[in-house]
């Protein structure tokens, strides 16, 4: 099923491959111009800096807002009466997407949750990352949804030398071209307020999300969907019944214990706006609880250890999910007495996860040879 | 300050520039194109002086143009690279897919003989009933059980179980433990509640209940251990582990042992046969290469508010060398399934409400059972753990203090 957003990306996407060149140099312009204004500039202002006519401004200024890879927003200056254009931080909150049936083959609704990959740190785990899309595959899974860190983001004190293309559009090139590109599988991801999210702040302003997409379609990519920032709800028909499934990324430190986290978010959620399913990223765990009546999964990641990490006490477990949502089963026995989830909800769905979990880069390294385990002994 | 004299001269001719001449002697040749950093250090000059001498020379009737790309120094090639597509390494994906993957279910804390028990033995009815009917239909054929089979009885609960006394709630369990086709069962024993009759009496509850459910024909019913015990996962789907007490067949062949045999036995172990467990207690994993371990046990402590505490604090106690590659937890009346330090960490959830104890000490219940299917690669690790837990929602199940019975 494509939605009404679908339809919209897809205009806004071929709108701006039919960018004139003028139109985009002076898109460039502008960008340039209001990065090196903290208080932004007005149209006029514009046209006079970058030498053109207002009209020019005009188109440059609705493309960039179409386009949405750039955050420009509007301030009224209400003494002067002056409309000012400056770059800003703010990330409008992600429309619920729905996933239709083209996603889940024989009506079973299946997927894979995954996150934190970071494109652009060395200790990024390309070969985990692989070999779990290759699973995907033969599995027939269609879907995958990426709770967010899809880059490493803006290099910082502490992750200097882990980060190996300093810049967004590296990143993104980096992303591109070595992200897993499977056959018939779509991978839609949101972004964090960390890691990809820095380069929404100064000195980039990105939408990154739509720079992603945006640059992987120019590169010939249809298979990266970006559904919006920090946290998107989705939504899938199973057995019949709507159920909404929240792809979250929590900004926020991580405790000792796994699921503290988790637990807090599913119970801080407001009566009647619960999702039925909640997929978190960023902790790096993997672990499925079920607190609050909603299934809750940490996704795990696809990134070793960083040596930030490390001096930040903070572990991380390699690996993903893969989900079935189905209708909880009923059936009657002779007797006529029980169905194993008669006492389920009438609401809820029943929640089969599998995780995929990876061991260090050297486990690998040694083909057939299983150190770690009991009963070897020979390390 | 260093003055200078001014004078008058001639407009002169062009002034002699070396550097151009030279560029333009270059040019005589075939090639139209030079880089500018190939320029500077053949001619040993600055990029500037290069550049300008180039036009110079281009003014004086030389053709070419000028590339501007320079080189980065041997050091610093492998700081910044721009993207190019990586070659990955290869995980052979066969590992994750075997023939014969482990199924199994998991639960604990069933309490049976406690009023806040969900399942009734005589209407076969409850979450452990659905359960058993559940693995009989997808053909699983074993379920680990955590510990905590009864209620037991102490002074606080004297009024919360429908039996007193060790017998009488045994032979409830051995009687109203549901029994599936092909299903077997797992148990250890915790050391609270049916551990309470060991630690208070000095019984040992776990052979008692072994030899009761021998007694009954319960061959479904089979008893690992007290508080903890190490099932073996050998590739291709064989499970190890010890029994606690000998099987009908076991003990025949211990008992029919013959005197030389019995010396031999009590020369290499200093134990006495037929002594009371009748069977080694240690596992035999020799002609294994790969094996992974599967630990059921039986916790301790009180739960914590973050449901994955009390298992990183287990998984963090454990020695070096002692995580088993599975741990099933039972006592803290929780599920979860978390994947710590290399140990997938399942809490079995309970087949019993939340009762005034917990409710009092403001403990929840995570009321359900867990189905399994673990894959294990040839080379002995568990991959890929799919894990289904089966959640009972058990509203309106009030315990009444004053009757000392169920509200209706």
């Amino acid at each position: 099923m494509v939605t009404a957003e679908d339809s919209s990306k897809e205009q806004s996407t071929k709108f701006s491959q039919k960018i004139p060149r003028k139109v985009r140099k002076c898109m460039d312009g502008i960008v340039d111009e209001l990065t090196r204004s903290k208080k932004g500039k007005t149209k006029f202002e514009l046209a006079d800096d970058l030498k053109v006519p207002p009209q020019m401004v005009d188109v440059a200024l609705n493309t960039l807002r179409r386009g949405g890879q750039y955050l420009i927003e509007r301030v009224d200056n209400s003494r002067s009466g002056d409309v000012l254009f400056k770059l800003s931080t703010h990330l409008r909150p992600a429309e619920e997407h729905v996933f239709g049936s083209e996603y889940f083959s024989g009506g079973v609704v299946r997927f894979a949750a995954i996150s934190n990959t970071r494109f652009g740190n060395k200790y990024h785990r390309d070969d985990a990352l692989h070999a779990f899309y290759d699973v995907l595959g033969r599995e027939g899974i269609n879907l995958v949804l990426h709770c967010g860190d899809i880059l490493e983001g803006v290099i910082t004190a502490t992750t200097r030398d882990e980060v190996l293309f300093p810049g967004p559009e590296f990143q993104t090139q980096n992303l591109i071209k070595n992200y897993p590109k499977v056959d018939g599988i779509d991978t839609y991801f949101i972004t964090a307020k960390d890691a990809e999210g820095s380069f929404t702040r100064r000195p980039y302003f990105l939408n990154i999300g739509r720079f992603i997409e945006d640059s992987a379609i120019e590169a010939g990519r249809d298979d990266l969907h970006y559904l919006g920032p920090h946290e998107a709800d989705t939504r899938m028909s199973v057995g019949g019944r709507d159920v909404v499934v929240r792809l979250a990324h929590p900004t926020i430190g991580i405790p000792y214990a796994a699921s503290y986290r988790p637990q807090k978010m599913a119970e801080s959620i407001q009566g009647g706006t619960k999702p039925h399913v909640m997929l978190v990223g960023h902790t790096g765990n993997i672990e499925t609880i079920f607190v609050k009546d909603i299934w809750v999964a940490q996704v795990g990641g696809f990134i070793d250890q960083t040596p930030s990490m490390r001096n930040a006490q903070r572990g991380t477990s390699v690996g993903g999910y893969i989900i079935e949502l189905r209708r909880p089963q009923e059936f009657t026995l002779p007797n006529g007495t029980v169905s194993y989830e008669e006492r389920f909800q009438e609401d809820q769905v029943a929640f089969i996860p599998e995780a995929l979990a990876f061991f260090n880069r050297g486990f690998y390294d040694e083909k057939g040879k299983a150190p770690y385990l009991k009963g070897k002994g020979k390390r | 300050m260093r003055m200078t004299k001014t004078t008058k001269t001639k407009p002169s001719r062009r002034p002699r520039n070396a550097l151009a001449e030279k560029i333009l002697e270059k040019m005589a040749g075939d090639h139209a194109f030079y880089g500018l950093e190939e320029l500077a250090n053949e001619l040993n000059a600055p990029p500037n002086a290069i550049r300008d001498a180039f036009a110079e020379a281009i003014k004086r009737g030389g053709h070419g143009s000028l590339g501007e790309f320079s080189t980065v120094p041997e050091a610093y090639l492998d700081d910044v690279q721009t993207p190019r597509k990586q070659r990955v390494k290869k995980i052979d994906i066969d590992r994750f897919y075997s023939d014969t993957p482990f199924l199994f279910g998991g639960t604990a804390d069933s309490h049976l003989a406690s009023h806040f028990s969900l399942d009734d033995g005589k209407t076969q009815t409850g979450p452990l009933w659905d359960m058993y009917r559940l693995c009989e239909r997808e053909g699983i054929p074993t379920v680990l059980h955590g510990g905590n089979w009864v209620d037991g009885h102490c002074r606080f609960n004297q009024f919360e179980v429908k039996k007193i006394g060790v017998t009488a709630q045994i032979e409830m369990f051995i009687n109203e433990w549901p029994y599936a086709k092909g299903v077997k069962t797992l148990f250890i024993g915790g050391d609270d509640h049916e551990g309470w009759w060991w630690q208070r009496d000095g019984l040992d509850i776990v052979e008692y209940a072994a030899m009761k459910a021998a007694a009954g024909g319960r061959d479904d019913m089979v008893f690992l251990g007290y508080v903890e015990a190490d099932i073996a996962l050998i590739p291709g789907g064989q499970m190890l582990y010890n029994r606690y007490l000998a099987s009908p067949e076991e003990r025949k062949k211990i008992l029919g042992a013959t005197k030389e045999e019995q010396e031999a036995f009590k020369s290499e172990t200093g134990l006495v046969r037929p002594f009371p467990s009748g069977i080694q207690r240690k596992l035999d994993l020799s002609g294994h290469e790969h094996v992974a371990i599967l630990r059921l046990k039986h916790g301790g402590g009180g739960t914590g508010y973050a449901k994955s505490y009390q298992p990183q604090k287990i998984i963090n106690g454990y020695e070096s060398g002692e995580k088993p590659q599975i741990e099933a937890l039972g006592h803290y009346h929780k599920e979860s399934m978390d994947y710590l330090r290399n140990c997938w960490v399942a809490q079995l959830g309970t087949t019993e409400a939340q009762s005034t104890f917990m409710r009092k000490r403001v403990i929840p219940a995570d009321v359900g059972y867990f189905i399994f299917r673990a894959n294990q690669a040839s080379t002995g690790e568990i991959n890929r753990f799919q894990h289904r837990f089966v959640p009972y929602m058990v509203r309106g199940f009030n315990f009444d203090p004053r009757a000392y019975t169920i509200r209706e």
